[in-house]
């Protein structure tokens, strides 16, 4: 808002003294709230920090399965897959701070034990628990990109008020109470003379 | 009669694959039309040209290359026949599988059908009536005593090995009437090396189930089905050489036929999956001729 168009009044003061009391208090909590998904997505962090070795891992085990996959065939790997049972699996949304993520529940286990195979059996197993802990390490970093980005909102607002909106407040606050002080000098000096001229008599009262 | 047969199988050998064969498949951008220039059009021709298309082509034409022999020798019909029904055995154990199993993957058939028909098999709900339409064939010898063993353990291995095991008596039998028993009994080291790897953790219950199989003679359960299969082929190598016109000359063209289907099953499998050339090479079969 232009410093010009501001009527300085007592009253206008008085509305921006309360705006500007608002905005600190709004930047204090950001900034609590700030820290604590800091805090949040920095021990989530530490989670992810084993995404390399699963990536090894998973990668190892896809090889495997792959070369038993040319080694049995179509028919006979598809044979064995068939007598294996899928897991039951659920989506459900989770709050973190009141920001939405997702968690995934497994209702039910994979069931391996029909595979007669020992070879494939041991893949599908390794392989089966390689991806539960891939999703549970996407759930990790899905949760993390939502309160990142919910953090990098949150770091907006607060340097707004802290740049912008809190430095307008306590120009403006600044500029009304100068204008309000000259007024005030103005009003005592008219004052003044016209109680000199009232003593020296050249003033008659009304 | 056994002459005949070897040197009719002198020049059936001539139609097979070479590894050069292997390797136009394997750098070809469109291997199943590859396949089909190399003497599989008529194959490929009758199941297309998808990927399981491809796959179920290569194994007819397994079929087709050993019908010549079947023709031209009624005598050793039967065992060739009992060869081939290999096919068969492993459709039912993919049948069973898929009875037993969440069915979340179907199981894809070999197309051959002898005892049984793809339909009838297809078509069974439940283990009940599976075991009485497998009774009625060479492969359900055993099933009865399999099912009681189940009931008990639950693990449908003690099932598939009752089927294998049956089989091999069915084959060894076959076999043994047309003079090919010593080469099916080195065969046998095949399914052996497998069920060996089972054996330790079928119950000793079960393990009549595989009398027929000579799993106790493989005294490692490392001795894996590849190595087997590797050490047959070249035992099968010095017998065609030394056997050049008569049953080993024969046994090893039959054995390279199922060589040549299992190559090209891998190789078409590994293209669709985009493994790269190296393993897929190191895991090709060499033909015993």
């Amino acid at each position: 808002m232009s410093l010009s168009r501001i009527t300085a009044s007592r009253g206008t003061l008085q509305r921006l003294r309360e705006r500007l009391a608002v905005a600190r208090r709004g930047k204090e909590v950001l900034e609590m709230r700030r820290e604590q998904l800091v805090r949040e997505v920095l021990s989530r962090a530490k989670r992810i920090e084993e995404r390399v070795a699963l990536d090894n891992r998973l990668f190892e085990l896809y090889g495997k399965a792959i070369e038993l996959y040319l080694t049995l065939g179509e028919y006979e790997f598809r044979s064995f897959c068939s007598a294996a049972r899928g897991p039951r699996i659920q989506v459900l949304a989770e709050s973190i701070y009141g920001i939405r993520a997702l968690r995934v529940r497994v209702l039910e286990g994979p069931d391996f034990s029909a595979i007669s195979n020992p070879r494939v059996r041991e893949i599908a197993e390794s392989l089966y628990k390689a991806l539960s802990d891939a999703i549970a390490l996407a759930v990790e970093e899905e949760a993390i990109r939502a309160v990142a980005s919910h953090l990098e909102y949150v770091n907006r607002v607060t340097n707004s008020l802290e740049k912008v909106v809190i430095p307008q407040l306590e120009e403006m606050i600044r500029y009304i109470s100068e204008r309000l002080e000259e007024e005030m000098i103005g009003e005592f000096t008219t004052l003044k003379k016209v109680k000199r001229l009232r003593e020296r008599g050249g003033l008659s009262g009304s | 009669m056994e002459g005949y047969l070897a040197v009719r199988a002198h020049g059936l050998k001539l139609h097979l694959l070479k590894p050069s064969d292997y390797d136009k498949v394997l750098r070809s951008r469109d291997p199943v039309s590859t396949l089909a220039s190399l003497g599989y059009s008529d194959v490929v021709g009758l199941y297309g040209k998808s990927w399981t298309g491809a796959i179920k082509a290569i194994y007819a034409k397994l079929v087709r290359r050993l019908e010549p022999l079947m023709a031209t020798t009624p005598h050793f019909r039967s065992f060739f026949r009992a060869f081939l029904d290999r096919l068969e055995a492993a459709n039912c154990k993919a049948r069973l599988r898929e009875l037993m199993g969440g069915r979340v993957h179907p199981a894809l058939y070999y197309p051959y059908s002898h005892h049984l028909s793809l339909g009838v098999l297809s078509s069974v709900s439940d283990i009940k009536s599976y075991s009485k339409l497998l009774s009625r064939t060479p492969y359900g010898a055993l099933i009865e005593d399999a099912l009681e063993i189940y009931e008990e353990v639950g693990r449908i291995a003690v099932i598939e090995a009752s089927i294998d095991s049956s089989y091999y008596s069915y084959y060894l039998g076959a076999s043994r009437e047309a003079g090919f028993e010593r080469f099916s009994r080195m065969e046998g080291r095949v399914y052996g090396a497998y069920w060996r790897r089972v054996f330790e953790e079928l119950p000793p219950k079960a393990l009549k189930l595989l009398d027929a199989l000579p799993v106790g003679e493989l005294a490692t359960r490392e001795y894996s089905w590849q190595q087997a299969m590797r050490e047959l082929i070249a035992n099968l190598r010095d017998i065609a050489r030394r056997d050049f016109v008569g049953r080993g000359y024969v046994f090893a063209y039959i054995i390279s036929c199922w060589v040549e289907a299992i190559n090209l099953e891998r190789i078409l499998v590994a293209k669709r999956l985009e493994v790269e050339d190296e393993l897929v090479k190191r895991l090709l079969l060499p033909s015993p001729l």
